[in-house]
This record gives C-alpha cells, sequence and structure tokens, in this order.
C-alpha cells in the first residue's frame, strides 16, 4: 500500500514539474468595449508567435472600466496590462504610483517592434522630466476630427446639401417639420454634448489662447490660458461664466468671454433642434443616431466605418459626414495645433505586476511587422480581409468576422492601413488627418495642469468642479434657455466663492513655470 | 406582625460571578454571538476606514503608508456651499417618505383590517407589497416610458391636446414625483408591522365597544390608533435613524446625472458618489461619509431623547 502511494505521489510531483516546466505566461488584459471573434485570432497568435504567452482579456464597459480599474489596481489583483488614459484615470493613478516606469523597454534593441513603432518625439508626450514612461499610447493621427453624421438619405429627399452651418440648420428645419417619428433632428448626450459646434477652439489656438484642464485635455473645466506671441509670457488666464476684464489681456477678437457667449446665444439656437431631456442622455450615437430617432449627431472621423455599418442597417438609411471646422473641411496644413498631447488612449502596467517583460514582449511582438499587426487590427487575412495594391484594406463579410477597438491596443501612426471601400471624401478626411503635415506643435505641448500642487488648489479643484457637475452639462447643452445668462451667473457667483480664483491663479503660475523651463 | 419586624428583616441579594451567569444563560449568550460578530465585523471595523478622512489617501500606500492631512479633505465640503444644500435635499426628502409612507401604510393596515372578504384581502395585501421588490432601475425605466419628454404615455397625451410636458428640465415636480414612487413602493410592505399589531389587539376591547354602540370610526380613532401609536413611534425612529442617509438607489436609478434637477434631488449620497467619480478622491469621499455619519448619530441620538421625553416606552435607548 506504502509503495502504491509512493507511485502516485511520485508521479503527481514529476507531473506538476512537467506542468511547470512548460507553464506559458497568461497575461491578463482589461480592456473596455468588446471584440468579436477573437479566438481565432488569439489561436493564430499562439501558433505563430513562438511567445509562451496566453492572452486573458477582460472587457468592461466603459463607466464600469475607469471605476473598477482603481480599486483593482489598488487591491493589487492580477492584471498586467490595462487601458487607461487623460479622460478616465491616468493621471492620477501615475500621480500616485500606480502605474510601472516602462522606459527601459523603449528604443531598446531586444524590443525591436517597440523601438520601431515609438520614436523618441511620439513618446515625448508621455515621457516625464525624469526620463520614466508609465503609459504606452495608441493613435493614428495627432487628433480625431470632429464631425456632424447625418443621414444623406434624408439630406437628399429634401434637396439639402450640408456644406455649411446654415445648410445644416436647413436641414434641421426640413426635419423637424417633416420627420415626425423621429424625437428631434439633431441627438446629443453626455458631457460630449455639441462639443466643438460653434466652438473656436482651433482658431483660438492660432493666437495661442489654449483650453486648460486637470486631465491634460480639453474637457471639463472650461478654462483657457493665454500665451503672449513669443511664446514666453502668459497674458491671462479664465474661464466661462467669468467676468469680460478677465479677457481684456487675451487676444482680440477673443478679449471677451467667448465661452459664455457661445453657451448664451449660440448653444441654445441650436438646442431647439436637439431631443428634449438630452442632459439624461448618455449615448446619442447608439441610443438615438444607430435606431432612427434622430437624423443627426455628433461623431469623430475614425468612428465613420462603424457609423456606417450601423447607420445602414436601417432600411434605405445612408451616412453623411459634415466636417463643420472651417480649417479642417478645407484641409488646410498645418491647420490643427496640437495641445499637449497626440494621443487619447493608453496601455499601462501596474506597478506590482510580475509579468512586465512577458507583457511588452507580446506588444513588441504585435509591431515587429505588417503581418502581426493587421492580425491583431484586422484579423485573418483572406478571412476577415484582404489588401489591395496599395496596401488598402477590404473588410469581408464571414459569419464569424472578426472585429477589435484597435485605438485600445493596435493603433500606431506607422501601421495605418486605410479602407479600400470609403468613397473618395472620406478618404481625404482620413487621409488629411493621418498626416503629420496637417498638424503644428503648440507651445503647451508636455504641460499636464498638476490639480493637487497645493493644498489650496486640491480643495479648489475638488470644490469647483462639484459646482460643474450640475452647471457644464446643461450649459453644454443649451438646457437652461431664456435662463442661460442668469445660470451662468448664477454658477460663476457659487464658482467664485469656492475657489475658481485659486484655479485661475494656479493655471498662471503652472504655464508661466512651464514656459520658463522650456525658454530656458 | 409588626411595623418594625417589617422593616429589620434584611433583604440580601447574593452576587453571583461571571461564571455562575454564563452557566445559567451561556446558551441565551451564544445566540447573540452571530449578531454581535455581524455588527463587529460589518460596523464597527469598517470604522476604522475613517482614518482615511484625514489623509492624503493612495491607494497604492495604503491607510498605513498614507500621509496624514488634517482637516484638509473636509474643507471643500464647506467650500462649495453644495453641503446645506444636498443635507437640506437629504432631510426634506426623508421628512417627506417618513411621514407619507408611514401614513399610507397605517392607512392600509387599518383598511385591509377592516376588510372582511378573505380572498378580496389577501389579493390587495399581496398587491400592495408587490412594488417593494420591483428594483429602483426597472422602475426608473416603467417611470420613464410615462413621462419622457419625447415618447413618454403622458407627454404624448399632453401635446396631443397642445401642451409640452417635461418633467426632466423641471426640479420642481420632483419631490412629489419622488414621495409618490416612495409611497407606491414601500407602503404595502411597511403596512405589514401594523397589521400584525392590529391582529394581536384583544377582541374584547372592540367588542366592548361594540356595546357601548360605537361607530367604526370611533373604533379606529379610540382603540386601533392609540394601540398602534406605540408602533407608529418606535417604526418612525427606526426610519429617522438613517434620515442622513438619502436612498442612493431611488434618486441615482431616477435622476442620474441630470444636472437640472440637482436643486432638489441631489443628496449626500448622491453627491459623494459623484464625486468619487469625478475626481478620485477617497480622502474627500471619506470625509463626506464620516460627516455623514456623526451628524446622523446626533440627529438619532437627540430624536430618541425628545422620544423618550414624550412617551418613553418607544424610545430605542
Amino acid at each position: 500500500m506504502k509503495k502504491i502511494l509512493a507511485i502516485v505521489l511520485a508521479l503527481v510531483l514529476c507531473m506538476s514539474m512537467m506542468v511547470t516546466a512548460s507553464a506559458e505566461t497568461e497575461l491578463k488584459i482589461y480592456l473596455f468595449g468588446q471584440a468579436q471573434n477573437m479566438d481565432k485570432v488569439l489561436e493564430k497568435f499562439y501558433a505563430e508567435s513562438g511567445l509562451d504567452i496566453k492572452l486573458n482579456i477582460v472587457w468592461n464597459t466603459g463607466a464600469d472600466h475607469r471605476e473598477k480599474l482603481p480599486l483593482l489596481i489598488g487591491n493589487e489583483e492580477d492584471c498586467d496590462l490595462t487601458f487607461d488614459a487623460y479622460w478616465m484615470n491616468m493621471a492620477t493613478m501615475i500621480k500616485q504610483d500606480m502605474y510601472a516606469d516602462l522606459s527601459s523597454y523603449f528604443y531598446n534593441d531586444e524590443y525591436p517592434g517597440i523601438k520601431a513603432a515609438f520614436s523618441e518625439s511620439f513618446m515625448a508626450q508621455v515621457t516625464d522630466e525624469t526620463g520614466a514612461i508609465y503609459a504606452i499610447p495608441f493613435t493614428q493621427a495627432a487628433n480625431d476630427i470632429q464631425t456632424i453624421f447625418y443621414r444623406a438619405d434624408l439630406a437628399e429627399k429634401y434637396g439639402i446639401t450640408i456644406d455649411s452651418l446654415e445648410s445644416l440648420e436647413a436641414y434641421f428645419k426640413a426635419v423637424k417639420e417633416n420627420e415626425t417619428d423621429m424625437i428631434a433632428p439633431f441627438g446629443i448626450g453626455g458631457s460630449r454634448a455639441m462639443y466643438y459646434l460653434e466652438l473656436d477652439t482651433l482658431e483660438k489656438r492660432q493666437q495661442n489662447v489654449f483650453e486648460i484642464n486637470g486631465s491634460g485635455t480639453a474637457v471639463g473645466m472650461e478654462f483657457e490660458v493665454a500665451i503672449s506671441e513669443d511664446n514666453k509670457t502668459v497674458l491671462g488666464a479664465a474661464s466661462i461664466g467669468m467676468p469680460e476684464e478677465d479677457f481684456a489681456n487675451f487676444p482680440a477678437p477673443f478679449n471677451t468671454n467667448t465661452r459664455s457667449e457661445r453657451a448664451i446665444n449660440r448653444l441654445t439656437k441650436w438646442a431647439q433642434y436637439t431631443q428634449p431631456n438630452s442632459v439624461s442622455e448618455e449615448d446619442a450615437l447608439n441610443n438615438l443616431f444607430y435606431t432612427g430617432l434622430v437624423a443627426a449627431v455628433e461623431g469623430n472621423i475614425s468612428g465613420y466605418e462603424n457609423a456606417k455599418r450601423e447607420i445602414e442597417k436601417i432600411e434605405g438609411a445612408k451616412l453623411g459626414v459634415y466636417v463643420y471646422l472651417d480649417g479642417l473641411r478645407n484641409q488646410e496644413p498645418g491647420y490643427y495645433i496640437t495641445t499637449g498631447q497626440t494621443a487619447w488612449n493608453f496601455l499601462c502596467v501596474p506597478y506590482y505586476c510580475k509579468n512586465i517583460d512577458a507583457a511588452m514582449k507580446f506588444i513588441d511582438w504585435i509591431f515587429q511587422s505588417p503581418e502581426n499587426h493587421d492580425l491583431f487590427e484586422l484579423g485573418i487575412e483572406g478571412e476577415d480581409f484582404v489588401l489591395n495594391e496599395k496596401g488598402e484594406y477590404t473588410k469581408l463579410a464571414p459569419a464569424n468576422l472578426y472585429t477589435f477597438p484597435g485605438y485600445e491596443m493596435t493603433w500606431n501612426p506607422n501601421f495605418i492601413r486605410t479602407n479600400a471601400e470609403l468613397d473618395d471624401e472620406i478618404k481625404s478626411i482620413v487621409n488629411y488627418m493621418n498626416n503629420p503635415a496637417s498638424y503644428s506643435p503648440s507651445v503647451l505641448d508636455g504641460f499636464v495642469f498638476d490639480t493637487q500642487a497645493t493644498p489650496e488648489l486640491v480643495n479648489a479643484y475638488a470644490a469647483v468642479s462639484a459646482i460643474q457637475s450640475e452647471y457644464i452639462r446643461p450649459l453644454m447643452h443649451g438646457a437652461y434657455g431664456a435662463e442661460t445668462e442668469a445660470k451662468l451667473q448664477e454658477y460663476w457667483t457659487k464658482a467664485e466663492a469656492a475657489g475658481a480664483r485659486v484655479i485661475q491663479q494656479a493655471i498662471i503660475d503652472q504655464v508661466q513655470a512651464f514656459l520658463d523651463a522650456k525658454n530656458k | 406582625m409588626s411595623k418594625a419586624a417589617v422593616t429589620s428583616a434584611p433583604i440580601t441579594i447574593k452576587k453571583r460571578g461571571f461564571l455562575h451567569e454564563m452557566k445559567q444563560n451561556g446558551f441565551l449568550y451564544l445566540l447573540t454571538v452571530p449578531g454581535i460578530l455581524f455588527f463587529i465585523v460589518f460596523s464597527y471595523l469598517p470604522m476604522c476606514g475613517l482614518v482615511i478622512a484625514f489623509q492624503n489617501f493612495s491607494m497604492r500606500y495604503g491607510i498605513f503608508g498614507s500621509k496624514f492631512n488634517g482637516l484638509a479633505n473636509f474643507q471643500f465640503l464647506f467650500q462649495t456651499g453644495d453641503i446645506w444644500r444636498v443635507t437640506g435635499n437629504t432631510l426634506f426628502l426623508n421628512v417627506l417618505f417618513i411621514l407619507f409612507t408611514t401614513s399610507m401604510s397605517v392607512f392600509l393596515a387599518i383598511l385591509f383590517s377592516e376588510v372582511k372578504n378573505q380572498n378580496f384581502k389577501r389579493i390587495t395585501q399581496s398587491l400592495s407589497i408587490l412594488p417593494n421588490f420591483v428594483s429602483w432601475t426597472v422602475i426608473a425605466l416603467f417611470l420613464d416610458a410615462f413621462i419622457e419628454p419625447s415618447t413618454g404615455m403622458f407627454a404624448k397625451m399632453a401635446k396631443s391636446m397642445g401642451y409640452t410636458l417635461d418633467f426632466y428640465s423641471n426640479p420642481g415636480v420632483w419631490p412629489a414625483l419622488l414621495v409618490f414612487l416612495r409611497v407606491w413602493q414601500a407602503s404595502g410592505y411597511g403596512a405589514i408591522v401594523y397589521i400584525a399589531t392590529i391582529v394581536g389587539i384583544d377582541p374584547q376591547i372592540y367588542e366592548a365597544a361594540d356595546i357601548d354602540g360605537a361607530t367604526r370610526i370611533q373604533k379606529i380613532t379610540r382603540i386601533t390608533l392609540p394601540i398602534l401609536k406605540p408602533t407608529i413611534i418606535l417604526m418612525s425612529l427606526f426610519s429617522i435613524g438613517r434620515i442622513f442617509y438619502g436612498d442612493f438607489g431611488m434618486i441615482y436609478a431616477l435622476v442620474g446625472d441630470n444636472g437640472l434637477l440637482f436643486s432638489t434631488t441631489d443628496v449626500i449620497d448622491t453627491y459623494v458618489y459623484r464625486m468619487m467619480r469625478m475626481l478620485r478622491n477617497y480622502g474627500m469621499s471619506a470625509a463626506t461619509g464620516m460627516y455623514q455619519s456623526v451628524f446622523g448619530f446626533v440627529f438619532i441620538v437627540v430624536v430618541n431623547w425628545i422620544a423618550r421625553k414624550l412617551e418613553p416606552d418607544s424610545a430605542l435607548f
């Protein structure tokens, strides 16, 4: 009996050693959204990569991902790569040392794929003053192009060519009067609201007036800073609701509160074409446009292919695109001035990750060749897509078509493939967007406003954010109507009492310090 | 027996030790252990976490590694002035909820006890309890189907008559709407306790009243309601104990991030959630939670003191 037991134990020991010896590294990756039919791509990756790596991708919804990940990483749960962004938690997470420094993996001959795809100039956006890199950026272009997606079939029906804000309004009027099954001509939602519609952001950037907020992006705080022509001095900082004198030092014609003016006069005008209760809507594209309840929505050109696929599911529906910012519509070279960041989406590695080498080997493999990259971005060649002689792809339509949100893991300026099926107008916009010559660097490249610089600023930022959470969304939706001016006044009275002036001064001080360091 | 003999007889109470007490009532004490453990684990131990209200808390360095920052986390609460509004909303809405739900629960309990047809009574009582088991998310969808300004039933009816109905941009109607929904959802379930009390009333009291010629209304007002009074006070005290806690599940499901309605619907819990989501500042969120707990505690002590003055048997402690 003892002998049998000993043999069994020895066998178990041997088997467990064999298993350990051949154990592959399982990478747990947290992303948001959804991929479809990924198993076949993973099988091909396992067969061809020669890496002892298995992928375990966990998909969250966007809101869940934003809320879960800080807690998950705080608890040091299994996680080797996670999506993050300035518009999610990245600034705070980096500030709190939650992510590992990945700088040793870049410009490193042992990682040729990463070396080829991520140049020093591209990585400058995420390299801090100590040389540390906490995030891997994914983007094809330095910025996206904001558009209005509209129902081209309805525009044809009413004989309207949308090529200006006036014709856009005529289209909305026609839809409002005739399409009684629709709840509104123009669907808006979430904090995006009407976004850049009637916003002169790019014109302002031409004159050194930039948006500032705590995440390094242009969404939320509604503060702007003006910098002198010689790029050396801060002229002033001001926000929506502030009195005109705060804008006095801004270059003309931006030396008045243009943000307040837009909220009072312009957004309220467009609001007559938006759906009632737009403030409660979180996803106008999916909930209203794709379901045929509205005739137009805000969108980005990067979402064109998906929008086209979805809208054509409605019988007779066709997708139209109107780029409403003049300089972009006219594709002026160098018109798009970047503001301190060139990617919106990133992957990060938690500080406690034991598999950083394997995680970076995996990223490296994706960028080692266009074929590897295509596998994760487009699927299996010949089954999910085909390439033409120009290297443009055409998606096939197998029952198990592979789809993947490339902006979370594969987008890179050196690995761009254009959809051969795009019509010439869209192709031209996409090419303009992907062309580095379309962009000009800004004096604020690399600047991220530190909301935690002083205890006073921490409190003021929190307090003003709390007030903004009540007012800004309705303002951006034009939902206050005739009360907008009064509400702006009410907002500013509260914001000033809560410490908006502390934020204003902190912006001036931090931007000036940044400029001084840059001009040294 | 003489008076002196009575007064001089000594009454001695023999002191018995802890072990004797355990021997005598050990099993009873044992029964309290799960309850005590529950409160230690879920109510007392988490209080240690309140320390982060006084820290510049970092997930990386945890409670023991994060630096203390005094009362800085509390400062932002009072800097905005919002805290008074959300506290006011929390108290106002909860007072309305307690008042109307309790009244309706008592009313329903009396109605059910007066109905003699058992089948009718059983069915109506079950129907009144049913909404308690419907989640607020589902109720929010129902509500949307009624009042959504584009597709809602009421909005369409109003539109057909030439009116516009938009509840979602009109904060004034929301306290009434929330009270209506709360009463619909909770009063049937709340009536169970009062029905049980009514069932326990000695029938002889009602028979005596019948002999004295009392009407049905008189029996309700002179017998049922006075006997229900301690139960009503006790149940109200339980509710008041949580008066500083806004019903997050209810209000967030119904209102969401609609800033147009915050002036009347934003309660402490929704405010904390929004701040947490927006700022990711655990210290500030803990500070708000602590403010809520401390004021809630003070409030219940004061209300209990008042209750003890008015009706000593109904006080909680």
